[in-house]
């Protein structure tokens, strides 16, 4: 079910206990590539296909790299893909002007920036849970801190990952105690939606303080962020000058691996 | 180390949780705080542990007292065992969560290592810093919230009913871990056995009140017990 792998995402980061050149790498330095990554693959226009295929060498490259299992990261993908369908299903009904045809096949502009949509997606996607699964979070909101995001945002973040955790952890065992005694039909019925949802809600919020209690009682403190960083190496700022200044090329020279546009 | 004077708790909703309640825990002291359900012993620790304010009275550690100001300072000499693990293991890996506290008190990272590793070792649980503590038993999360904070090195230790959920074996290397820590303790438990194991004081309450406080003959009268609940 649905719960159960998105609480699978939350899996990603024990592979950031790797040790391989990738997991080396300065957090801030991989962040700082990912965040270019993804900034350069956003600024194409709608229709660019082609310029966007020479961008999927980048994380398969680092997934390699990085031993981390291609399937793994693909099937936390498709859990995003429901949501690019909804978002990029509108533009084939309303972009209907034919682009080119393919074989005799008519293809729409729609269609056309309807894949574009799902590529950027993948792209965006899969760089994120690739640098999620080659850092410790503590790490990333380390070098968010470094790279003056005001502490406010760093800290809501860390908040929302954690608290996210925690109501689907509540919505777990809700969800199995409902199913086991209501002779296990699937899923939930309409009628006792409503009070499911309430009750997950001040479930989690209950949750929540306590965890916060216990963060609390550990010295965490909201704003104080005395925690260490890494220094900068070579190979990390050569990582990070290369995939930046190849991603600046890619962009500038609109290099593309072309079919149509 | 600890004293605690004229403690009351009121919460929002009217509820006398704890009624002036005033007892001190010396340094070689083991105490075991027994009561029935919804006498106040959660209620009390998480007052002990600064995560919620009393109404009034005062609690001192080591001569410094809470207020406000000084909350994370007092934070960091207590450590607070929850009764739920999965309330203390909130990071993706024990290790992390072991160094969450040290994390936060700035320690460096190989100064944090050395610690996340001996304290792990402390209470037999090497092998589980790399896993994730979504998949952990019962008892292995018992142990590693109690590494959670031992970590941080706090002076006095307090645990929301350790053996829940703890099958015999896992009791047993619960006692012989709390019984290596030097540490004064303060255990609200409903397990009589446990207690006369790892304690060498008990107070009972009720009502947000100490009813009983004394060494462990306490738990042998049958009779004394039934009247408070037990
Ligand atoms: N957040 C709260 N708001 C209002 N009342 C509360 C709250 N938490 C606990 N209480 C009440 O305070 C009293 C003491 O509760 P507490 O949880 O301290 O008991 P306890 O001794 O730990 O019980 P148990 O053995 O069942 O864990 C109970 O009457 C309870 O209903
Ligand atoms: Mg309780």
């Amino acid at each position: 079910m649905l719960i159960s792998k998105i609480h699978e995402l939350y899996g990603l980061e024990q592979l950031s206990s790797g040790d391989t050149c990738v997991h080396r790498l300065n957090p801030t330095a991989k962040l700082i590539t990912t965040i270019a990554f993804i900034l350069t693959v956003v600024s194409f226009n709608r229709y660019a296909i082609g310029s966007l295929i020479p961008f999927v060498f980048f994380p398969t490259i680092l997934m390699a790299l990085s031993d981390t299992p291609y399937l793994l990261l693909f099937k936390r993908f498709l859990i995003a893909l429901p949501f690019c369908i909804f978002a990029g299903i509108a533009n084939i009904v309303f972009d209907s002007g034919v682009a080119t045809s393919l074989y005799g096949i008519d293809i729409s502009y729609g269609t056309i920036s309807f894949i574009a949509i799902l590529l950027r997606a993948y792209l965006c996607v899969m760089s994120v849970m690739i640098l999620i699964s080659v850092t410790p979070l503590s790490e990333i909101t380390n070098s968010l801190r470094c790279l003056r995001m005001p502490n406010l945002f760093v800290v809501i973040f860390e908040m929302v990952y954690r608290y996210f955790a925690v109501i689907l952890d509540e919505a777990n065992s809700m969800y199995v105690a409902y199913s086991l005694r209501s002779c296990r039909r699937r899923g939930i019925k309409m009628n006792d939606m409503g009070s499911f949802i309430g009750q997950l809600l001040l479930r989690s919020f209950d949750r929540a303080e306590r965890v916060y209690s216990a963060m609390k009682c550990r010295g965490y403190a909201v704003g104080i962020s005395s925690r260490k960083t890494k220094n900068w190496r070579w190979p990390d700022i050569a990582f990070c000058v290369t995939c930046c200044l190849a991603f600046v090329t890619l962009r500038v020279f609109n290099i593309k691996i072309s079919f149509f546009y | 180390m600890l004293n605690i004077h004229d403690l009351t708790l009121i919460y929002p909703d009217g509820t006398r949780a704890i009624d002036s309640l005033s007892f001190a825990l010396g340094k070689n002291e083991n105490i075991a705080l027994i009561g029935e359900n919804g006498a106040g012993k959660t209620s009390l620790l998480l007052a002990l542990a600064g995560v919620i304010e009393p109404t009034s009275g005062s609690i001192e550690i080591n001569g410094l007292s809470f207020t406000k100001k000084k909350l994370n300072e007092v934070r960091k000499q207590i450590g607070f065992v929850f009764q739920n693990p999965d309330d203390q293991l909130f990071m993706p890996l024990i290790y992390d969560d072991v160094a969450f506290g040290c994390r936060n008190l700035g320690m460096d990272e190989c100064e944090i290592e050395t610690i996340v590793d001996e304290t792990l070792a402390k209470l037999n649980i090497g092998h589980l810093a790399k896993r994730s503590s979504l998949k952990l038993s019962g008892g292995e999360k018992r142990m590693a919230s109690i590494a959670t904070v031992l970590a941080m090195s706090p002076s006095v230790l307090l645990f929301d009913e350790p053996t829940a959920y703890l099958d015999p074996k896992a009791k047993r290397a619960l006692v012989q871990a709390l019984n290596n820590l030097e540490h004064p303790k303060i255990i609200a438990t409903h397990d009589m056995p446990f207690a006369t194991q790892v304690c060498n004081r008990i107070i009972v309450i009720q009502n947000g009140k100490i009813m009983k406080d004394g060494d462990l003959s306490l738990l042998t009268s049958e009779e004394l017990l039934k009247k408070y609940g037990l």
